[in-house]
C-alpha cells in the first residue's frame, strides 16, 4: 500500500491523546466543589489506581477512529501491476531527430552527429521504444515505432544503428520547427502512459527555421533534448544569386556574399570553375567582415558549358558553388483580331503593338489577324492573350472559347455597336443590345473594383487614380443580360466600362469602348500598359519556371504530362512520375527536362544554410520548448512529479479514502453510543456532581 | 436541636422542595408566612408577639406628655404609655453572601435557602408592621438597606436578596462591626450565615451587638452533606472560597471531619448562649415554616426564662 500524502499519517500520533485522557480523566471527573475545607486535612492520594486505563473498549474505538481518519487523509492506494507501464523506467518513447540539412555537410559534422545519435541509442532500456526521423526542409521517417516494436528485442538497437549509418546529410534547409512538431505529433498519436522524449541532434546553426514552435501547447509528458554538434573549424561564407529582376544585364551576375559571425576569414575569391578546376584568370577578391554580407558583381562568365561560380578560400565548401542557368527569355505571343493596318496611328492595333515590348524575361510578339481569318491558331503554349478589336466570324467563336476555357484571357473591345453579335456569340447568352452612350464632353471611370485580380495592382493610393483618363465615346449595355458577368469598372454615368465574364478557367474581359484616340485617352494613359500586362499575367502560364530554386524545395514543373518525364540532374537522369507536376530537388545543381531544352532550372543551397554561427540558446528558451531537465537533480524532481501524477490518478481510481471515511463515521457513531451507554451505566452508585450556582 | 442529627425528612406544612422551585423570592416568603398564619390557630403557642408593650407607673421626672390619661381616668393612677415608635421592632437581617453559601447537595444551594429564610422573616415582620433592614456581606459589605416599614421597601429587600452569592471568603467581623456603627437604635439583629469562619471573631463582634442592646438571633445554614459527610470514593475536594484542591479519602477523613465540625458548631452555640443570643442551626432541607415557628418558640421560651429569672 502506498500513500499520496504520507505526512497525514503523523495524525495517527493523535492516538496518544485518548490514551492520556483515559488515564487522567479519573482525576478531572472526580473533582468535587465543597463549601469549605477548614475541617479537612490533606490526605495522600492513592496513586495505584491512577495508572489504570478506564473503559478500554471506548479507548480502543477512539484510537481506531483517529487511526482511520489519519489513514483516510493520507490517501492510500495500491500500486497494482496493471499500471506497471506507468513506471517511468518501464518504457519511454523516444523520437530521435537528425538534422540532415546542408550545413551538416561541413567537415566532420555528420560523424559527430552519428556519434551523438548512437549515444542516445545506448541510453535506451529494453522496454523503451524508438522512432528515428531526419529533417532538412522536409521531415523524413527513417524508422517508425511500429518497425521498432516488430523487431525482436536483441535486434532493435543494431537495426537502429544500421538505420543511422544509412542516413546521410542532405542539401536542404533546416526546418527544425516543423520537424519537432512532427515528432511531437508522432508521440501524441497513440496514448502512452510513460514519458516521451524528443532528442534532436543538430548543428543549431543560426539559419535554422523555428516557425510553428512559438505558442505551441506542449503536452506535459514530452521532453525535448537538444544535442548540439559543432564543426572543427568555425566560420563559413556562402554565396547566393540576387534576384534576376534586380540585375541589369544577363552577362554579369550580382552575387550576395554572406560571412557568418564566427568566421575568422574575411577575404574571399570568386571564380568560375569548370569541373572544379580553376582555369579562368579573372578571379574577384572580396573582402567581407564576419557577420556581414556584401553584394558584388561576379566575374564575367567564360564562354562554353559547364562553368560554375565558386567561392574560394572558405572553410566549408558546401555552399560555395552557385549554379546559374543561362537566361532565356520566355516567349509570349499576343494575338490581335482586327482589320486595321499596322501603320494606322488612330487604330487600336497601333497602340497595342507598342504597349508590349520585349524584356529580358519575356519575348513578346504581337500577331495581328484580319477578321476574315478562318483560324487564329491559338493552340501553342506561348499563346497568352487574344484581343478582339472587331466583329468576329462565327467560325472563330469555338476556337476563341476553347482558348478562354483553357485558362487564357481574351479582351473584347467593343469599339462599335455592331460588335453586339460577337459579344453574344462569345458569351453564349441571349442578345445583348449595344447602344452608343450619350456622353456630355467626356466620361470618367468610377467604381473600380480593386479587389479583382485584374485591378489589384492598382490598389494603392498612388496608382488608383483613373480620373485623368477621359472617354469621349462609349457603348452602353445591360450587364443583367450577361449571366455571371462581373462589372469591374463603370463610367461616371453608371454604364459599365469593364466587365469580366469567366468562361472555363479563363476570363473574357469586355471593354465597352476602344482605346483609339477617337474613343478615349486610354491608350495614352499610364494605366494602359500595366492593365494589359495584368491581363496577360492572369492567363495561366504553361512554360514559365522559376529559374533559381533551393535544394529541398518542391519545384513546380511546367506543363503536365500523362507519361513519365525524364529530368537531367547533377546525378544523372531522374524520372518524374506520370501526372506529377512537382519535383523535389534533393541536390543542388542544374536540372533540365528532357522534352524541351528551354525548361531548365538551377537548384542551389538555401542561403539560410550559410548562416552557420550557433543559434543562441536564449532564442530557443524564448520559445518555451519543453527542454528536459538540465541536471540530474531537476530530472529527479521531474521524475518524482511524474510519479506523483500517476499515483494521483491511481488513487483517484481506487478511492480507498472514501471507504475509510465511511468506517470513520461508523466508528464515530459507535463511540457516541458507547460513550452514552457507559455514562448512563451506574458506576459505583455515585450521583452526578452537584450543580453549583 | 442537635446539629449532628441525620438529615431525616422533617415534616412541615410546606414541602421545601416544592417551595424552592418557586422562582420569586417574595412569593416563597408569602407562602411560608401565610401557611404559618393559617397553622397558627391550631398552634398551642398563640397569643405572643414579637412586640412587647408595657405600661409603667409614673415616676417623677417622666415626661407628663406620656401619661395615659384614660388609664388614669379608670384607675386613678398615673401610667406612662410607650410611644408606638418605640414599641415597634426594628429588625436587621445580616445575610452571608460568601461563596461557601453556593454549596448545596439538594437542588438548591445554601444561599438560596438563606435568601428564602431572610425573605420569609422580612415578610413576616413586615406584615406585623415592623421595620426591616438588610445587610448582605461576604468578606466585605455588599448591600445595606436601612430598616424601614413603608410600601415598596419589601420589594427592595427582595431584589437585593436575589443577587447571587459571589464573595470569596466569609468575614463576619466586619459586617458586625459596621452594623454596630450604623444602627444606634435598639433592635433585632438576625444573622443568617453558615458561620464557616473562625469562631473567635464571631464572639467578639456578637458581644458588641448584645452590648449595644440588640436582640441577636443566629441562623446557621447547613447542608445535609456538610453535616453527614457521606462520601464514598476518594475525591479531589475543591474549596469554592479559597480555590484550593485537596485530595480526600472520606473513609479515613470522615471521623476527623465530623469531630471538628461538631466542635465548631458547639463553639458557636456556646458563644451564642454566653451572649444571650438565639442560636438556630438550620439544615437546608428543613421546612421554613417550621424554622420560623421554632424560632418564635425559642424566643418565647427565652422570654419566659427571663421572666422566671426576674421572678427569682
Amino acid at each position: 500500500m502506498s500513500f499520496l500524502a504520507p505526512l497525514f499519517l503523523l495524525g495517527g500520533l493523535a492516538i496518544v491523546g485518548p490514551v492520556i485522557f483515559h488515564l487522567i480523566r479519573r482525576n478531572t471527573k472526580e473533582k468535587f466543589s465543597f463549601s469549605s475545607l477548614m475541617f479537612l486535612r490533606a490526605d495522600p492520594p492513592r496513586v495505584t489506581r491512577k495508572s489504570k486505563l478506564e473503559d478500554i473498549l471506548l479507548l480502543l474505538v477512539r484510537c481506531a477512529l483517529l487511526a482511520v481518519m489519519a489513514l483516510a487523509f493520507s490517501r492510500p492506494f495500491f500500486r497494482n501491476n496493471v499500471n506497471a507501464s506507468n513506471d517511468p523506467s518501464a518504457g519511454q518513447r523516444m523520437v530521435l531527430l537528425l538534422d540532415t540539412s546542408a550545413s551538416m555537410q561541413r567537415k566532420g559534422l555528420w560523424e559527430k552527429t552519428l556519434e551523438q545519435a548512437q549515444d542516445s541509442l545506448k541510453e535506451l532500456e529494453p522496454a523503451d521504444s524508438l522512432a528515428i526521423l531526419s529533417f532538412d526542409s522536409q521531415t523524413t521517417s527513417l524508422m517508425q515505432f511500429d518497425q521498432w516494436e516488430e523487431l525482436p528485442e536483441p535486434n532493435r538497437i543494431p537495426a537502429a544503428m544500421e538505420t543511422l549509418k544509412a542516413a546521410e546529410a542532405g542539401w536542404g534547409g533546416s526546418r527544425m520547427g516543423n520537424a519537432i512538431l512532427t515528432a511531437a505529433e508522432l508521440l501524441e498519436e497513440n496514448e502512452h502512459l510513460g514519458p516521451s522524449r524528443i532528442v534532436v541532434v543538430t548543428d543549431r546553426q543560426e539559419g535554422i527555421q523555428l516557425e510553428g514552435l512559438q505558442g505551441h501547447e506542449w503536452p506535459e509528458d514530452i521532453q525535448l533534448t537538444l544535442k548540439t554538434v559543432e564543426p572543427e573549424t568555425a566560420g563559413n561564407a556562402g554565396i547566393q544569386l540576387k534576384p534576376l529582376q534586380e540585375m541589369k544585364d544577363s552577362v554579369t551576375h550580382s552575387i550576395r556574399l554572406t560571412n557568418s559571425e564566427d568566421s575568422s576569414n574575411e577575404e574571399f575569391r570568386l571564380a568560375w570553375l569548370k569541373n572544379k578546376q580553376n582555369t579562368s584568370t579573372n578571379n574577384v577578391t572580396v573582402y567581407v567582415p564576419a557577420g556581414q554580407s556584401r553584394t558584388v558583381k561576379a566575374p564575367r562568365r567564360p564562354t562554353g558549358e559547364g562553368w560554375q561560380l565558386t567561392l574560394l578560400d572558405d572553410a566549408h565548401p558546401f555552399d560555395n558553388t552557385l549554379h546559374i542557368t543561362p537566361l532565356i527569355p520566355e516567349p509570349v505571343r499576343i494575338h490581335y483580331l482586327g482589320n486595321e493596318q499596322a501603320d494606322e496611328t488612330d487604330s487600336m492595333r497601333f497602340y497595342l503593338e507598342r504597349a508590349f515590348s520585349t524584356t529580358r524575361l519575356q519575348h513578346v510578339r504581337v500577331l495581328a489577324h484580319p477578321t476574315t481569318t478562318e483560324s487564329i491558331q491559338l493552340s501553342r503554349n506561348d499563346d497568352r492573350l487574344l484581343i478582339i478589336g472587331d466583329t468576329i466570324k462565327e467560325s472563330q467563336v469555338d476556337e476563341i472559347r476553347k482558348f478562354i476555357e483553357s485558362g487564357r484571357s481574351v479582351l473584347l473591345a467593343l469599339k462599335s455597336e455592331v460588335m453586339s453579335g460577337s459579344l453574344t456569340a462569345l458569351a453564349k447568352s441571349g442578345p445583348v443590345p449595344l447602344t452608343e452612350a450619350r456622353v456630355d464632353k467626356y466620361a470618367l471611370l468610377s467604381q473600380l473594383d480593386f479587389e479583382h485580380p485584374l485591378l489589384a495592382p492598382f490598389n494603392e493610393p498612388r496608382f488608383s487614380d483613373f480620373t485623368k483618363i477621359h472617354f469621349w465615346k462609349h457603348r452602353s449595355l445591360d450587364p443583367a443580360r450577361l449571366p455571371g458577368v462581373k462589372v469591374l469598372a463603370r463610367f461616371d454615368d453608371g454604364d459599365p466600362a469593364l466587365l469580366d465574364l469567366r468562361i472555363g478557367r479563363g476570363h473574357l474581359f469586355i471593354l465597352t469602348c476602344g482605346w483609339q484616340p477617337e474613343d478615349s485617352q486610354l491608350a495614352l494613359a499610364s494605366k494602359f500598359v500595366p492593365l494589359l500586362y495584368s491581363m496577360l499575367e492572369l492567363g495561366e502560364s504553361r512554360g514559365k519556371l522559376k529559374s533559381n530554386c533551393f535544394a529541398g524545395e518542391t519545384i513546380k514543373l511546367p506543363g503536365k504530362s500523362d507519361q513519365a518525364r525524364i529530368l537531367n540532374g547533377p546525378d544523372g537522369k531522374l524520372e518524374v512520375p506520370a501526372g506529377s507536376t512537382t519535383f523535389n530537388a534533393k541536390k543542388p545543381g542544374l536540372y533540365s527536362l528532357e522534352e524541351s531544352q528551354n525548361v531548365s532550372f538551377a537548384v542551389n543551397v538555401s542561403p539560410r544554410e550559410s548562416k552557420t554561427s550557433l543559434l543562441p540558446m536564449e532564442r530557443l528558451d524564448a520559445l518555451n520548448l519543453p527542454f528536459s531537465a538540465k541536471n540530474e537533480q531537476t530530472e529527479k524532481i521531474a521524475q518524482n512529479r511524474e510519479q506523483t501524477l500517476i499515483d494521483e490518478q491511481t488513487e483517484k481510481r481506487q478511492k480507498i479514502w472514501r471507504w475509510l471515511i465511511v468506517i470513520a463515521i461508523l466508528l464515530v457513531l459507535l463511540e457516541t453510543w458507547l460513550g452514552g451507554w457507559l455514562w448512563r451505566k451506574p458506576s459505583g452508585g455515585s450521583e452526578p456532581a452537584a450543580e453549583t450556582t | 436541636m442537635p446539629e449532628a442529627e441525620p438529615s431525616a425528612k422533617r415534616q412541615g406544612l410546606i414541602d421545601t422542595r416544592t417551595l424552592m422551585q418557586i422562582r420569586s423570592l417574595e412569593l416563597r416568603a408569602r407562602i411560608v408566612v401565610q401557611g404559618f398564619w393559617n397553622g397558627i390557630h391550631r398552634s398551642p403557642y398563640h397569643g405572643f408577639s414579637v412586640e412587647f408593650s408595657e405600661y409603667r407607673q409614673y415616676v417623677p421626672g417622666d415626661d407628663p406628655r406620656y401619661v395615659d390619661w384614660r388609664v388614669y381616668a379608670r384607675s386613678d393612677r398615673y401610667y406612662i404609655k410607650k410611644f408606638e415608635d418605640e414599641t415597634n421592632l426594628r429588625c436587621h437581617l445580616l445575610v452571608d453572601q460568601s461563596r461557601s453559601m453556593t454549596f448545596g447537595s439538594n437542588n438548591w444551594s445554601k444561599a438560596e435557602y438563606a435568601h428564602t429564610l431572610a425573605a420569609t422573616l422580612a415578610y413576616f415582620l413586615f406584615q406585623q408592621g415592623d421595620a426591616v433592614g438588610l445587610l448582605s456581606f461576604d468578606e466585605k459589605i455588599r448591600d445595606y438597606i436601612p430598616a424601614r416599614n413603608r410600601p415598596g421597601h419589601l420589594r427592595q429587600l427582595m431584589l437585593s436578596l436575589e443577587k447571587p452569592a459571589a464573595g470569596k471568603a466569609t468575614s463576619i467581623a466586619k459586617p458586625l462591626q459596621r452594623i454596630v456603627e450604623l444602627v444606634n437604635k435598639r433592635g433585632l439583629m438576625v444573622l443568617i450565615s453558615d458561620l464557616l469562619a473562625p469562631i473567635e471573631e464571631l464572639e467578639a463582634k456578637l458581644g458588641r451587638l448584645t452590648a449595644a442592646g440588640h436582640d441577636v438571633a443566629v441562623f446557621r445554614i447547613l447542608d445535609p452533606r456538610e453535616i453527614d459527610f457521606d462520601f464514598e470514593d476518594a475525591l479531589l475536594f475543591h474549596d469554592v472560597e479559597s480555590e484550593k484542591d485537596l485530595f480526600i479519602d472520606p473513609a479515613s477523613a470522615k471521623r476527623n471531619y465530623l469531630e471538628r465540625f461538631k466542635e465548631h458548631g458547639d463553639a458557636a452555640r456556646s458563644v451564642c448562649q454566653k451572649l444571650g443570643a438565639d442560636y438556630l442551626p438550620v439544615i437546608t432541607d428543613e421546612p421554613l415554616d417550621q424554622v420560623l415557628s421554632n424560632y418564635l418558640r425559642q424566643r418565647q421560651l427565652r422570654g419566659k426564662k427571663i421572666q422566671r429569672h426576674a421572678n427569682l
